[in-house]
């Protein structure tokens, strides 16, 4: 539907190109869609455009709160990018930054997907289910943090009380440096791949039932189903749900901040956390712009491969 | 024996009954037409025999065997759906093959077996497309092909021309006409539409409100149509209907017009409300007979219909002359000799 309006679109512009010029009623409509347009550019302008081009005249700066004169010192635009360039944490941290969402992502679509297959199944059980997976992602991301800390703490957590029955001594794995990061990502697979599965439900939904009928007609059983018809048919869902979550995973803040503080050592100090730590640890605002800016670099480029594999997979849909 | 064997077929949803017992009796390698309005239940029919719907109770039988608990894969059918169900990640030839892939044929087998389809078909340069690369009339020849491929006990057509443009229908209809003389594969085709059941059936099976009206060859059903309903809905376009008295020796409408019933009108010997039904093709304007007023003319080329007032009635005939008449033209009616039907008018059913 939408790709045959664009192509109406195409085609109108098309022909006026062939007759030399766009006709009036056409210039008309365009005037009147960015009228439409207009309220929502202004207030995107100001919320987004500006604190980002703030941000990126303070990273040519050398700001540092100690001495807020600085906040106008240009004598040496470059030094934060000359400075990121051989500043070994940062680059652990984007280290750090790959493995926990890369694992995340991979553990949130396998999740996600086996459990909306089950609960497309849509048995009682099931749909009593439902709701409840939901939970973790609607919580705030805080509480997740909280219920995760308690849980990793022996003196408190449940867990440890049933490993102190079975006569087991474990040691809490978010002060171990080995351990730490995969704390965290099991802390947040459990958060997330209630989107992943909300996605691939949704897509799960609008199935044609015919095709899944032939299959069964074709003679197909159920896991012949699932891997020759439902799954080529969720490729480009679970394509977009992926590169969604891979986007959201380098915003991961409250589950470090509360779990681990980055630690032990820098093992789990993504990123994100590393720009906060420098700003508001060690106040120097210019370096973390610099930073930010080449985090935001990176996520602009992972939104225009989600576009466009977003209007890629539409088309594939048709 | 072979064939399909339908017997006392029931299926309720809850405390909704949509089919009331059905029986159907199809011949090894018959062409058979599941016909009737929206919601007479004759897709459900369709597929509880191909195992997509449970049956409530009675026992379909394909080939000698009650398949009442036997999985769709397992009941040597293969259905074409409305909207063809293709498998949009694979290619034709995958499409086609993908049920011998399932049962493990090996691949060379698989491609021989498709390629030997294609050719049937018509589909041979189509092989290594996707089904969104084709037009409707081809998706429409992959889902028969998908169908071919297995060469089953049974074909379920599912109102498969439905979603096609006027002129494809026709010539599909008579490619699917054509293959089922080629292939001689027990057939039962679902579709509302009574000219193609009436062009490609060998039976017609006539359902209204989850029961069978009529079962019989195409021509039988025109002629001798069992009921109202029935007569109704077989032809196009459809027979009219006066009603009138029925007294000894004539049968006559309210407002005392007689219409030519021949030896059918003595049947009865106390006065009878009936149906008097004709079909529109056997009509004619003529010298004299029953006095019309012309209400509507609609030429169509090869015919022309017209529409009359007789009395308080409006009736239709279809002339193949191209009469000069006009809106408001007075002219008389004949009506063909032994065309007429006579219905019961409360029961609806056929007399005599």
């Amino acid at each position: 539907m939408e790709n045959r309006r664009r192509d109406v679109a195409v085609n109108a512009v098309g022909h006026a190109a062939k007759a030399g010029k766009t006709p009036a009623f056409e210039r008309q409509r365009q005037r009147f869609f960015w009228l439409l347009l207009a309220p929502v550019l202004a207030i995107l302008a100001v919320v987004t455009l500006l604190p980002t081009l703030y941000l990126l005249v303070t990273s040519f700066t050398p700001l540092n709160l100690a001495n807020p004169a600085t906040a106008w010192d240009f004598s040496d635009p470059l030094v934060n990018y000359r400075t990121l360039l051989t500043d070994d944490r940062l680059h652990n941290s984007f280290w750090v930054q790959a493995k926990l969402s890369v694992v995340t992502v991979v553990l949130q679509l396998l999740f996600g997907l086996v459990v909306a297959l089950l609960l497309n199944m849509r048995t009682p059980l099931m749909n009593a289910l439902r709701t409840s997976f939901l939970v973790p992602m609607v919580l705030p991301p805080i509480v997740v943090a909280i219920i995760w800390k308690v849980l990793y703490s022996p003196d408190i957590s449940p867990a440890w009380w049933l490993f102190q029955l079975l006569g087991w001594n474990v040691q809490t794995p978010i002060t171990d440096a080995s351990w730490a990061l995969t704390a965290i990502i099991v802390a947040d697979t459990w958060e997330w791949f209630p989107f992943t599965m909300i996605i691939i439900l949704a897509a799960l939904a609008m199935m044609p039932e015919e095709q899944r009928e032939a299959a069964e007609v074709d003679g197909a059983s159920i896991w012949q189903l699932t891997w020759y018809i439902t799954l080529p048919y969720l490729k480009g869902t679970l394509l977009v749900a992926g590169l969604f979550r891979l986007i959201d995973s380098i915003k991961t803040f409250p589950l470090i901040y509360i779990l681990t503080d980055g630690g032990p050592g820098s093992v789990t100090e993504v990123s994100n956390y590393y720009i906060f730590v420098q700003s508001f640890s060690f106040s120097y605002i210019g370096y973390s712009a610099a930073v930010t800016m080449v985090l935001l670099a990176m996520i602009v480029v992972l939104s225009w491969v989600i576009i466009r594999a977003v209007s890629g997979g539409s088309n594939a849909q048709e | 024996m072979n064939g399909v064997r339908i017997e006392g077929v029931r299926k309720a949803y809850g405390a909704l009954d949509v089919l009331h017992g059905i029986d159907i009796d199809i011949e090894d390698g018959e062409f058979v037409t599941l016909v009737g309005p929206s919601g007479c239940g004759k897709s459900t029919l369709l597929r509880m025999i191909a195992g997509l719907e449970t049956i409530s109770d009675g026992t379909i039988n394909i080939a000698g065997r009650v398949v009442n608990e036997v999985a769709p894969k397992d009941r040597d059918i293969a259905m074409v759906f409305q909207n063809y169900a293709l498998y949009p990640h694979m290619t034709v030839a995958q499409n086609m093959g993908f049920s011998l892939k399932l049962r493990g044929v090996d691949a060379l087998k698989i491609k021989s077996a498709v390629e030997a389809a294609a050719e049937i078909l018509d589909l041979s340069k189509l092989l290594e497309r996707y089904p969104k690369q084709l037009s409707g009339g081809q998706r429409q020849r992959v889902a028969m092909g998908r169908a071919i491929v297995r060469d089953p006990e049974v074909f379920l057509f599912d109102e498969p021309l439905s979603n096609l443009d006027a002129k494809l229908r026709v010539q599909m209809r008579s490619e699917i006409k054509g293959l089922h003389q080629r292939l001689k594969t027990t057939t039962i085709y679902v579709t509302h539409d009574q000219i193609e059941a009436m062009t490609m059936a060998d039976k017609i099976v006539v359902m209204r409100d989850g029961r069978v009206e009529q079962v019989g060859k195409p021509l039988d059903l025109y002629d001798r149509p069992a009921n109202l309903f029935v007569a109704g809905f077989i032809g196009s376009p459809s027979m009219n209907f006066l009603p009138a008295t029925m007294s000894a020796g004539s049968v006559r409408m309210a407002d005392g017009i007689a219409l030519p019933a021949g030896a059918r009108a003595d049947a009865g010997n106390a006065p009878q409300q009936v149906m008097y039904g004709i079909r529109p093709e056997h009509i004619a304007v003529a010298a004299e007979g029953i006095p019309a007023t012309v209400s509507l003319v609609e030429p169509t080329g090869a015919e022309t219909v017209l529409s009359f007032a007789i009395g308080k009635e409006t009736l239709t005939a279809v002339v193949r002359d191209r009469l000069s008449v006009q809106p408001g033209d007075q002219v008389f009616l004949q009506f063909q000799q032994g065309a007429e039907h006579l219905f019961d008018a409360a029961s609806g059913a056929r007399l005599a």
